[in-house]
């Protein structure tokens, strides 16, 4: 049908984009893009929102830890700090995995078990427990990493899930209820980005699981709000990997 | 890697204006069509280190504007608009009865219909092509394409002629 062809060229020969920065967003979206592809290694329907909060599955190392049967861990209650003044850039120390994961525990609320303790990850640092209020384990999951680029809300696949504080944070929520497929085991996930002005980036995210895929669910939510673990995102802490962390320096 | 981002934005720059054309004709909107644009762009900059491996990287960022659009149609359901914008710009009276006639037509399909209306007449791609480039079979587009025909021509009707002589 050349006519159609005809028609189509025809239609849109004056045709044009309004916005004169539409590479520029392109490429900032792409090294996102890059960077979560880094980080993500499953591809199951919540992976979508896992490499959305820059989650990764595989890759883990144990580093020893309680047992399944260690006794509830008293940590610092989860408090909520976040800060209504620009936000100044703090300095990095040099963090460890290990760091990371103490102060995870750190940040448990009393009365709940941690185990499973794992860290991993190449240029950012990642660490999770499974926590366990009695209700049945709980995968808790964050990653701290630090980098030059900034995004923006209005750049985002899902802008209504973005906000940005007076300082300048931006605030990501993502939330997906897990696999309704019977047998087909998903975990539900509620996660929590923040980056902040000075380039400092941590996700936190938590499922209804002890593990994102392929382990039984156990327990009808996730253990953590989004509040709580907004709370969790914005504890005074946390310490932050610099610029350039890891052996994948070339992405 | 400096001359590898300077490449690719050389390369965006350029492909730009025909994927933001082939986005309009998917979406029949401007601001939809920016965002698969910028969608598109960012997954080809993604993939752009093992882009030596493509024959046709203006191609394939065509492919992948029409995948990236089938797919999320799938994910997020998009409220098509029942009848194009006027456009902002004229220059002559037929283009923006043609425009809207044609995104009036066009958004009685279905996505995929539509992609493949797109991708083989107004990217002038073979069956076989639009088949590897969607993931189905020769023979569904072949169907899918005779199926969006009758229907755009049912949609149009005397208007095709009309149009075709503007």
């Amino acid at each position: 049908m050349d006519d159609l062809t005809d028609l189509m060229r025809r239609a849109t020969e004056y045709v044009e984009p309004e916005s004169t920065d539409l590479v520029d967003r392109g490429i900032r979206r792409g090294v996102i893009l890059r960077r979560r592809r880094s980080a993500l290694v499953g591809s199951a329907s919540a992976s979508a929102v896992l490499a959305a909060a820059g989650m990764i599955f595989a890759g883990s190392q144990l580093i020893g830890g309680e047992s399944s049967a260690a006794p509830p861990v008293a940590g610092v209650p989860i408090v909520a700090t976040p800060s209504g003044t620009p936000a100044a850039a703090r300095p990095t120390r040099q963090v460890t995995p290990n760091d990371t994961l103490r102060t995870l525990k750190g940040l448990v609320p009393a009365g709940m078990r941690v185990s499973q303790p794992r860290t991993w990850g190449d240029n950012f640092i990642a660490a999770s427990y499974v926590v366990d209020d009695g209700k049945g384990g709980s995968l808790l999951e964050v990653q701290v990493m630090t980098r030059q680029s900034q995004i923006s809300c209005a750049n985002e696949a899902h802008p209504e899930n973005c906000t940005t504080r007076p300082d300048g944070t931006i605030v990501l929520i993502e939330q997906t209820p897990g696999s309704p497929v019977p047998g087909v085991r998903v975990a539900a996930v509620r996660a929590v980005q923040l980056h902040y002005p000075d380039g400092r980036i941590i996700v936190v995210g938590n499922g209804n699981s002890t593990a994102w895929k392929k382990a039984p669910i156990t327990r009808a939510k996730p253990l953590f709000t989004v509040a709580q673990l907004t709370a969790l995102a914005d504890s005074k802490a946390w310490a932050f990997p610099p610029v350039g962390y890891g052996k994948d320096l070339g992405r | 890697m400096r001359q590898a981002a300077e490449d690719f934005e050389e390369f965006a720059h350029v492909r730009t204006p025909h994927l933001y054309r082939t986005a309009w004709l998917l979406v029949g909107d401007r601001h939809q069509a920016e965002d698969l644009v910028q969608e598109t762009l960012a997954k080809m900059f993604r993939a752009w280190r093992g882009i030596s491996r493509i024959d046709n990287p203006a191609a394939y960022a065509q492919t992948v504007l029409a995948r990236t659009f089938v797919s999320q149609w799938r994910r997020r359901r998009l409220v098509e608009q029942p009848y194009a914008e006027v456009p902002e710009v004229v220059e002559r009276a037929g283009d923006a009865e043609l425009r809207v006639a044609l995104q009036r037509a066009l958004s009685e399909l279905a996505p995929l219909d539509r992609a493949v209306l797109v991708l083989r007449f107004f990217e002038d791609r073979s069956v076989e092509q639009v088949a590897l480039d969607l993931g189905k079979k020769p023979g569904a587009i072949r169907t899918r394409t005779s199926r969006a025909l009758e229907r755009l021509r049912v949609v149009l009707g005397d208007d095709a002629v009309h149009l075709a002589s503007l």
